[in-house]
Formats: structure tokens, sequence, C-alpha cells
């Protein structure tokens, strides 16, 4: 039984958030990479390719400069920069993006497969629900963060992207 | 009348001249001496020779300069003080704050100074003598002993950074051929590991990272021996294990994260999580000897990852439960037969000298017998 590879790049996967690991390491399904920042993120996807890819909307930039800068650039922190949604339109959309930062080396299966991507962030729906659109991901690959949320969160995220990456595999098929 | 110049005057603000500068010396020096353990302050002071000259030297100019100042002076009685005045109080106050501050930085920086020499002279003989140790074996000694002295967190740190960077130039030396860093890798274990000032969380975090660097690095310089990688694997191995015993939970998520690719690593992590009843840390570990798209009973990570399951299996219920899933759907994916695979398993711990798991594995081969039918009926 293969399993199926995911990336979540969260920096809170070790800390607030590490009970979510938990079902997914008992389902023995998963095969869970962690990055704790955008740097470690783009450079994760860069070598291997991922089944599925969750994001958290503020990360923080890591220590690859060009992050930096865009964090520098918005004179806040990673909480009002939001630099996961940044990160989703530079790989999933990049004319969108508008701190344009280039990616190089990025593998095909990225823009091949936007269907593998999804979201785990503290915004509410509603506050993002424009760049989902524009990104091209659907609501079920949504999920919000929530202090009282169930434990299977992630795992039940990830299963939804897997069902919509199999039903894009089968009508491209 | 204005007032004579007397001995007795001179006298008087010389002494008070000196022991104000002797106040502006011994102080920070006294606290200095005090607060660094002796194996430190004697590299420093090895090291630091001609620096302490130099201040020396300097503070003693500014003395005599002040000195000549004040003699310009004279005491004078219900006289309002002139500009001489003012400005010779000024140069004095002026010249003791500027000692005292100097000597306090001076010293509060000596270490990462000394580290920073250290380095520098490494380099210097490797560009003079080339890489191999001989010459500069006494100059690596003191950056190891002052990382073994130093404080856990940033002094430690500092000396961690230099044996990376050193690493870094050594390996990409034309020179280098696999098998130079002995000394710099066994330092890594001798500045974590050691009982009076171990390495904290960050320090355990930096060294994996710095290791996994250097044999990331073999693959790009592709050396004929490769001494130095297997010496890497096993300091990983061993700053892991006792990183899941020793040190947060955090910190150990963090290394394994870091040290996926390193089997033997990932099973110690596993198995020091299991005694340390850290489950977390433990199906973490095993999760990623589960990741494997094909298995082959050569392959040592199946050795590994069937000594864990059977280690899984007899931690309660729930981790019997937990291995035995995890075999149930993946049984027919070890080649031959996972019979062999198992057996195999056992020869190789029993020759590690792995009593405990080969005891576990046979355990697991016995009440598994279904599942070692080479011709499985379920």
């Amino acid at each position: 039984m293969k399993k199926i590879k995911v990336l979540w790049i969260e920096d809170g996967a070790f800390v607030e958030v590490s009970k979510l690991t938990g079902p997914l390491y008992t389902s023995g399904k998963y095969n869970l990479v962690i990055a704790l920042n955008a740097s470690d993120g783009i450079k994760a996807i860069k070598k291997n390719e991922f089944d599925v890819v969750i994001v958290d909307i503020r990360i923080p930039p890591g220590s690859d400069p060009a992050w930096k800068g865009v964090v520098a650039r918005s004179r806040t922190d990673k909480i009002q920069t939001r630099l996961g949604l940044n990160l989703l339109y530079s790989l999933l959309k990049p004319d969108l993006v508008k701190e344009k930062i280039t990616l190089t080396g990025i593998p095909e299966w990225v823009s091949m497969h936007p269907e593998r991507f999804g979201v785990l962030t503290v915004e509410d729906e509603r506050d993002i629900v424009e760049d989902l659109e524009k990104l091209g991901l659907p609501e079920e690959s949504f999920t919000r963060k929530k202090s009282k949320m169930p434990v299977t969160a992630l795992l039940d995220l990830i299963e939804r992207i897997v069902q919509l990456k199999e039903k894009s595999t089968s009508a491209g098929g | 009348m204005d007032a004579q110049l007397t001995e007795a005057w001179g006298v008087a603000y010389f002494q008070i001249i000196i022991t104000l500068l002797v106040f502006a010396f011994s102080i920070p020096f006294i606290v200095y001496q005090i607060s660094l353990p002796k194996e430190i302050l004697h590299i420093i002071n090895k090291y630091m020779k001609r620096s302490v000259w130099l201040v020396l030297s300097i503070i003693i100019m500014l003395f005599i300069f002040a000195l000549c100042f004040i003699w310009i002076l004279h005491p004078v009685r219900g006289r309002i003080a002139t500009w001489q005045h003012w400005a010779a109080g000024l140069l004095i106050t002026s010249a003791l704050i500027f000692t005292l501050l100097f000597w306090v930085r001076m010293l509060l920086g000596s270490i990462k100074k000394v580290i920073r020499k250290l380095e520098v002279k490494i380099k210097k003989d490797i560009y003079e003598n080339g890489i191999s140790l001989s010459q500069k074996e006494e100059i690596l000694d003191d950056l190891i002993s002052l990382g073994k002295n130093s404080d856990p967190g940033h002094e430690k740190r500092l000396v961690l950074d230099a044996l990376n960077r050193l690493a870094i130039h050594i390996q990409r030396n034309n020179d280098y051929s696999g098998c130079e860093l002995e000394d710099y890798l066994r330092s890594f274990e001798k500045i974590i590991l050691n009982d009076i000032k171990p390495g904290n969380d960050d320090n355990f975090c930096r060294s994996v990272e710095i290791l996994k660097g250097i044999k990331d690095r073999f693959s790009e310089i592709n050396p004929k021996i490769n001494t130095d990688f297997t010496l890497a694997q096993t300091i990983t191995i061993n700053l892991s294990a006792e990183a899941v015993k020793s040190k947060t939970n955090i910190t150990a998520k963090k290394i394994l994260q870091n040290v996926y690719d390193n089997n033997e690593a990932v099973f110690e992590m596993g198995l020091a999580a299991l005694e340390a009843k850290k489950y977390s840390i433990a199906l973490s570990a095993l999760n990623e000897l589960e990741a494997l798209e094909e298995k082959n009973r050569s392959n040592e990570q199946i050795h590994h990852l069937l000594g864990l399951l059977a280690h899984f299996r007899l931690v309660y219920p729930a981790g019997k439960r937990r291995a035995e899933w995890f075999l149930s759907k993946n049984v027919s994916d070890f080649k031959p037969s996972f019979g062999e695979c198992v057996q195999e398993a056992i020869e190789f711990f029993y020759k590690t000298a792995l009593y405990d798991t080969v005891e576990k594995l046979t355990i697991m081969q016995e009440e598994l017998y279904y599942y070692t039918d080479p011709d499985p009926s379920f």
C-alpha cells in the first residue's frame, strides 16, 4: 500500500496544532512532511512530488531573502502579510500575485494539479473567499482553524482533497 | 596670591588618579575572572594577549596625558573654576569612563572574538599546509574545548557555526577525499553530549542540521572515501536518540523531520520514544519507516521497520492494533515474503547485538505465523 504524501506548511505544526498530526499517523495511510515557513515549503515542493499540500495563510518567511523581503516591504508582521496566500499565488497563479516572487525550479505537477492544494487557517472563509476563487480552490479544500476544532480536522481536509484529486483524475481520464 | 603646587598636592592628585584607574581596570576584570570557567579563561587568555597589551598601552598613554594636563592646574582658593579646570575634569572623567566601558566591552565579546580568531587560524593553516589535521590539532582542540565548556545556547551555537563553516571550507577543498573531517565530527558529541554543560534544544537541532549538510554535500562532491559520511550518520543517530530522551517533544519532532532519510536514526528515535513513553514521537518515527514504496528484504530500512513494528506490538493493545493494522494492509508488499523478511531482520539485529529487538521480532514471528506462511490464506 503506497502512502499518500502530504506536505503541511504550518509554523505551529509542532506546537499549538500538533495534536492534528496524531490521527494522520495513527491511520498509517499518510507520509507527512512538515515545513515551518515559506522558504522550507518551497524547498520541499522542489524536492518531492506531493499528493496533497496544505498551507496556512499566516506563515513566517524563513531564510530565503525573497520571502523576507515581502514581509519587510509590507512593513507589518507575518499575520498581516498573509504570506501563505502569496505562496499559493506564486505557485498556482503567478500572474495574479501582487508582491511578485519569481520561483524557479518549481516542478510541473504543481501547475498541472492545483486540486492537490488546500488551506488550513484561522481566517474566516469569507475573508479569503475571493482569493480562493482566483486560485481555483473549491470550498472543500478550505478548513478554518478554531480553538475547539476536532482533532481530525487536518485528516478530514486531506481526505476531501484526495477525493477531489481522484475525481479530477477520473474526469481527465 | 595663588597657592603653589606642592608635592603633597601632586601626590594626592596622583593617588586619586591611580585609585580611579585601578578601579576602572580591576572591577570588570574580577567579574570576568569569576564569571567564566577556568577552561575557557585559559584559552581566551592564550589568544587575546596581544589585544590586552594593546589596550593597556592605550590606557597608560591616556593616563599620562591626563596626568600632564592636571599638572598644569593649580589648586586655587576662592577663585571660580576656569575653562581649564572644567576641561581637565571632563578629560579625566571621560578617560576613566572610556577605560571602563572599553574594557567591559572587550571582555564581554571575548569568547566570540576568540572563536573567530581560532577559525581564521585554522583556515590560514589549511591554506598554507593543506587540510590534514596534524598542523592544526592544537587549535582545533582549543575550539572544541571552548565549545564544551561554553554555556548552552548562544555560546555553544557560535562554536557549532564555526565548525560548520570549517567543514564547508574543507569539503569544498579540492584535496578533500572524504575522511578529513573526523575530529571535527567527533567534536559535536563532546560539545553537545557532555554531562557538565550539555547543549540546549536549539544546539541539538543545529547540530543535526549541520551534520545533514555535511552528508548532503557528499552527493555533490562525490569523494573517494565515505568515512566522514558514515561518521556523520552515527553521530546523528546518537544525538537524535538523546534528543528524544532529554529534550522537548518539539525538538525531537523537528529533528525527526531532518533525519527522515537516516533509517537507523529514525529507528533509534522510535525506540527511545517508546521507552520514554513519548508515543506521539514513536508513531511519527514509525510513519517515516513505513513510507517505503518497494519493500526489498535486503534493504536495511525493512529491518528497522519490522524491528520497530515488533516493539510497537508489545506496547499496550493500542500499539499492537496500530502495528497489526499496517501489517494487514502491507504484508503482501514484503518481498520475497513477509516471513523471510522477518527472519532476515532477526539475523540483522542478532548480528548488531540488539537482543531486545530480536526477542520482540521472534515473538511477532511466532504470533503472526499466518503472515509468515509463504501462501497466506487470509
